[in-house]
């Protein structure tokens, strides 16, 4: 047993005894207080008890950001369980996989989803629990006060699991400790001189560790509200939210403050951000372009960080009332980093370097990946992060990445996925795709070589571009198609994609 | 460079949107608010970028919002 007390029920006593009718959480048209979401948040663990759900039994999560999600992930960490929050966005193909892969015990979705439906032939899925916005059908039958004391999960087993794409498309559990929620409260939390009286506001989903840290560490940690926004974050969306709900903090992603930034106009009706004190990007690397604009026709200063869902999460960031545009900003409080060349030795001052950070929250594996867990947790801890920065005089710029995944819109692209599925078009013969930068921010750029009898053209471009749109989400589909007359290869006929990079 | 509202729209259709979009779009009013998407935007101005040589990475493009501000863009920029 762990030598932590369970933190669920650590944050929802500590907020109950403080300030029991205060707002916890804020969704639409509901608000619900600290003292509903902890009889909540216990009613859900008895409700997982009851279908036989055990300490250190994986709860596979897949909703949309509703009042339903904090008390399902509360409910399932209470009982010592290991919650899985997972994007709402994937198809049942991916669900079928994480499903099986994580072996969850118990899935909470909404009828008729994809991960519903594919958790009819996952075996050992004993509890399939059907949830509205306020959370599962017959939760208020169940008591509000936990029928046995919270535990800890076992020895050895994941406190919770993130799931994060790999380089061969397939997604890769990321295990934590239930402490590791703690620390980015205690180091970026101070950062951001989060308080009781902030209100936060996250566009990034509670199924990235970005947004779960935003919507639920610092939000209980500190006893701020925090707002929940169910549905596809689009620019006037987003601002009739902020104008609704008065968030003190926004966490944003790059590529949205770009959208939201075309769509602002000061004054406009819906478009009242003054409630604002700060707004924090992370996901990518913010254009240096973008983050003066963003400050400057706001009037609201915008942080830019680089966390990851293996360090759980921000890592590097910039201070209030000391940002630097262009670079992620400095070491965040409890965690350590080296910049390292090829053959693992530091490099100097301005020159670029991997980037291993190291600190107490960094993830303990991969779920029965040994192999990938060797390959990017280094003995003493240090962790691989794939991205490559220079440092000058301790502040982190971002220089790009030291592997072929891309960064797109926060989520990470595998080009091994993008290729498969245009390869399926008849005129693609081969491809390689690669980042193209376009208005300073990632994208993926389709390379490609036809096959025999088919000439390159506006025509077919745009036709590749049609095609792809109707095979992949949104973040994976190429914003352009170049064509080549062969790909650039290595002797043994790897693909070289570096060489395609337009960055 | 001067590019009339229709060429805009047939690069729009080129970038992959809905030729009924593309055409219906009100080019005094903002692209986002009428349909067009994450996807979409950039990549029309990753086929401006190809196709014009003008580069969209400044202040002064992060403000274009509608057909006729990316007109008067190319008119001044390409």
């Amino acid at each position: 047993m762990s030598e932590h007390a369970n933190v669920a029920a650590m944050l929802l006593a500590r907020n109950r005894e403080r300030h029991p009718e205060k707002a916890a959480y804020f969704c639409d048209d509901d608000t619900l207080t600290y003292q509903a979401l902890a009889a909540d948040a216990a009613r859900f663990a008895n409700l997982l008890r009851a279908h036989g759900v055990q300490p250190g039994d994986r709860v596979v999560l897949v909703l949309p950001d509703s009042l339903a999600y904090p008390k399902a992930f509360l409910g399932a960490l209470l009982l010592g369980a290991a919650p899985a929050p997972v994007s709402a966005d994937l198809s049942r193909e991916d669900y079928a996989f994480i499903l099986a892969d994580c072996g969850a015990k118990a899935l909470a979705t909404w009828e008729g989803s994809p991960a519903a439906e594919a958790a009819k032939d996952v075996d050992g899925l004993d509890a399939v629990l059907l949830c509205g916005p306020h959370g599962p059908w017959g939760l208020s039958g169940h008591s509000s006060e936990l029928q046995l004391p919270a535990m800890l999960p076992p020895t050895g087993a994941p406190g919770l699991m993130l799931y994060s794409s790999g380089s061969t498309g397939r997604p890769k559990g990321v295990m934590h400790r239930q402490e590791d929620l703690l620390i980015p409260a205690g180091g970026w939390g101070g950062v951001l001189g989060v308080s009781a009286d902030d209100i936060i506001f996250s566009a990034s989903k509670f199924s990235f560790a970005y947004g779960l840290i935003s919507s639920f560490s610092l939000p209980l940690f500190f006893g701020a509200p925090a707002v929940l926004f169910p549905g596809k974050p689009g620019p006037y969306e987003l601002f009739a939210a902020i104008a609704r709900h008065r968030p003190t903090l926004f966490f944003c992603v790059p590529t949205l403050y770009n959208m939201l930034l075309r769509a602002y106009e000061p004054g406009a009706a819906g478009m009242d951000i003054s409630s604002l004190r700060l707004c924090f990007s992370a996901g990518e690397a913010l254009p240096e372009v973008l983050c003066r604009e963003w400050t400057r026709t706001t009037g609201v200063e915008i942080l830019d960080g680089i966390g990851s869902t293996e360090a759980l999460n921000v890592f590097i960031a910039n201070r209030p009332g000391e940002a630097r545009c262009g670079t992620s900003g400095v070491l965040v409080p409890g965690y350590e980093a080296r910049l390292v060349d090829s053959a693992g030795a530091d490099v100097a001052d301005g020159a670029p370097g991997d980037l291993l950070v190291r600190g107490a929250g960094v993830s303990s594996g991969y779920w029965n990946r040994p192999k990938k867990t060797q390959e990017t947790i280094l003995p003493e801890g240090w962790l691989v992060t794939g991205d490559i920065y220079a440092r000058e005089n301790g502040v982190y710029i971002h220089r790009g990445r030291s592997d072929d995944m891309l960064k797109v819109g926060a989520h990470w692209v595998s080009p091994v996925q993008v290729e498969e599925a245009l390869r399926r078009h008849p005129a693609v013969l081969d491809c390689a795709v690669a980042a193209l930068a376009v208005e300073g921010l990632v994208r993926p750029c389709a390379h490609v070589v036809l096959a025999p009898g088919f000439e390159a053209g506006q025509k077919l471009g745009a036709d590749i571009l049609r095609f792809a749109r109707g095979q992949l989400p949104p973040h994976m589909c190429p914003v352009r198609v170049q064509f080549l007359a062969e790909l650039p290869k290595t002797p043994t006929g790897k693909v070289q994609r570096f060489r395609l990079r337009q960055m | 460079m001067t590019m009339s509202i229709d060429n805009l729209r047939g690069l729009l259709e080129e970038a992959g949107v809905r030729p009924e979009l593309a055409k219906s779009l009100d080019p005094a009013a903002p692209m986002l608010r009428q349909g067009i998407d994450s996807i979409d935007f950039p990549t029309f101005c990753a086929l401006l970028e190809e196709r014009f040589g003008v580069s969209l990475d400044d202040a002064t493009a992060l403000s274009l919002r509608t057909l006729n501000d990316f007109a008067r863009f190319l008119k001044e920029n390409a």
